[in-house]
């Protein structure tokens, strides 16, 4: 367990390392599955696809595709502790005089589960020894959601989010996810 | 507020969902349970009334403290609401209480005892698969995993911690098939009498009987009790009580079923099947049954086992298309409303406001009678831990009075 949750602080650093020598946005957002658990999620936007249409009442909306790498961690306590490693393929589109736009992507994702399986108390202390079990799953979802993209300092987004956690057993995935978009180096 | 209605609670808010479990694992937390440490002149005896979890570990407290004790108890065995199955599978069954409703560390603050040497292993009752079955339909709800653990036994059950830790040194200390019918503190000593036409005399009295036999009037006082403790006793809920135990040839069942709307479900749990044998090191697949208050009902009032068993069958065949009657191998009913020195199940709503009712209760009478129990722990309702914790505050009031 200590092992992935090195490697997933590392990723974490490692995307923030990048994506600023690269000048990519940065994503941090609490991230909540299941409105309950309580997270973090790190990521960044890599360009993918832009385009732009013209309709009857606008000219010129973007339209773009992005690839976001992301890493989370989130935890319900005394039940289970979780890293996920996760790449959403996002559609957005905006005017082209406007920053802010409605997003919806889809997720893959490998989540690993660190769950509590049994343990030993010692009855004269109450020192307890817990046994955990790495649970590992497929996480695909779907995200609805807005954003706004930085401008001075900050952007945002929030997302609701909707999969499933494939394990031995199937179980529904879904939650919020709020946070901040930067740029350490100004643009 | 009782767990109950903090389960409820927190369900309709949400947002008290990521503290469900932290809440209930760090109800004795707050209020860790311990034999308080005494200086005492009481040199006199001691009468408790029922060996169930309060008794005994009343009793565990008057033996550390060699005050002169007797255990007296209605029925042929110790335990009360905790009860053992050794036999039915490979695995020991608590046919009473099975949860432990908090950190496992509670056997320890329990016991007291930093001597002790042993360890208990315990599982974490996290469990898989949930389903809830609703307008005629299984409907997974695995999710449920995410938010919800708490503890049980692996190899032992309360019954057998108890009898291994708390019970041994003071086994002769208890007098069985005695239930008292009687009890007079109108002079300086207190007097017993037993439906077998026994008489126990002691300087004081510690009841520890189920709640639901002190509202059934069993047992008369003399003088009567005051009319705010019978009120406050007779303001408790307690319903009818259930657990079945089935043995299957195959698991063909989630590791919870809940019966309801997954709300429901979670927050009444006055009626889960759920797999017994879960992270039990055991071969036999056995479904359980839990049941209580007018859920319950519906099954205590039959008249005959067989009628139980019959209707448990007929629903599990409808939810899992004739697969229980197909694997069937044998089965166990534990009916607790039908024990009759028990008669329901356990503490669940107050009536009132639940700490003035507790305390009009524990109030002692004449300095002689006292009461403890599940019911009667505030932090910890409910539970025998809360029972245990109940006994030992009362048991230390008791002594240095």
């Amino acid at each position: 367990m200590r092992n992935i949750l090195v490697f997933g602080v590392m990723l974490c650093l490692g995307f923030t390392l990048s994506a600023q020598n690269l000048n990519l946005p940065i994503h941090v957002g609490y991230f909540a599955p299941y409105g309950t658990h309580i997270g973090l999620k790190v990521g960044t936007s890599l360009g993918g696809k832009d385009w732009k249409s013209n309709t009857q009442n606008e000219i010129n909306r973007l339209h773009t595709i992005k690839i976001n790498p992301q890493v989370g961690y989130f935890m319900q306590l005394n039940v289970q502790k979780n890293i996920l490693f996760n790449v959403e393929f996002e559609y957005r589109t905006h005017s082209s005089n406007r920053s802010f736009y409605p997003l919806v992507s889809v997720g893959m994702g490998y989540l690993a589960g660190f769950q509590r399986q049994d343990g030993t108390v010692n009855l004269g202390t109450g020192e307890i020894d817990h046994n955990i079990k790495t649970i590992h799953h497929f996480v695909p979802t779907i995200n609805l959601g807005f954003g706004r993209t930085p401008q001075q300092k900050f952007g945002y987004y929030f997302k609701l989010f909707y999969g499933s956690k494939i394990s031995t057993v199937y179980a529904a995935f879904f939650g919020a996810e709020l946070g901040v978009i930067f740029h350490i180096i100004k643009k | 507020m009782t767990r109950e209605e903090f389960i409820k609670k927190s369900l309709v808010l949400g947002l008290g969902l990521p503290f469900f479990t932290m809440s209930l694992e760090s109800c004795g937390a707050d209020s860790k349970i311990s034999i308080p440490t005494i200086e005492t002149n009481f040199s006199g005896k001691v009468l408790i009334i029922g060996a169930g979890a309060a008794g005994l570990s009343a009793g565990y407290f008057l033996n550390r403290y060699n005050i002169d004790f007797q255990i007296i108890e209605a029925s042929a065995v110790y335990g009360g609401r905790v009860k053992r199955a050794s036999n039915f599978v490979d695995f020991p069954i608590d046919l009473g209480a099975e949860w432990i409703h908090t950190s496992p560390s509670v056997l320890s603050e329990i016991i007291d005892d930093s001597t002790v040497n042993a360890n208990i292993d315990f599982i974490t009752y996290n469990p898989k698969t949930f389903s809830v079955w609703k307008n005629g339909e299984l409907k997974p709800r695995n999710f449920v995993s995410n938010f919800y653990s708490e503890y049980k036994f692996k190899d032992t059950t309360w019954y057998g911690f108890f009898e291994k830790y708390i019970v041994s040194d003071f086994l002769d200390k208890i007098v069985y098939n005695e239930p008292i019918t009687q009890i007079d503190y109108s002079f300086n000593k207190v007097i017993l009498q037993s439906l077998n036409g026994n008489s126990y005399e002691a300087d004081k009295v510690l009841i520890t009987v189920p709640m639901k036999v002190l509202q059934s009037r069993i047992i008369n006082f003399m003088p009567a009790l005051p009319v705010e403790k019978t009120n406050a006793i007779d303001s408790i809920y307690i319903g009818d009580g259930l657990k079945v135990f089935i043995e299957f040839s195959k698991n063909f069942y989630p590791d919870i079923l809940g019966i309801g709307g997954l709300l429901e479900s979670l927050a009444s749990a006055d009626k889960i099947f759920y797999d017994a044998a879960f992270r039990k090191d055991a071969d036999a697949n056995v479904m359980g049954l839990f049941s209580i208050n007018d859920r319950a009902s519906e099954y205590t009032s039959l008249a005959t086992e067989q009628e139980i068993i019959d209707k448990i069958m007929s629903e599990l065949d409808e939810i899992f298309d004739g697969q229980a009657s197909k694997y069937y191998v044998k089965h166990l009913i534990q009916n607790w409303s039908k024990e009759p020195y028990i008669l329901g199940a356990y503490s669940y709503t107050f009536n009132e406001d639940q700490e003035e009712t507790v305390n009009t209760i524990l109030k002692p009478l004449d300095d002689k009678i006292y009461f403890a129990g599940e019911a009667l722990s505030v932090d910890n309702q409910a539970t025998v831990h809360g029972a245990c914790q109940s006994a030992y505050a009362t048991v230390e009031k008791l002594l240095i009075s």
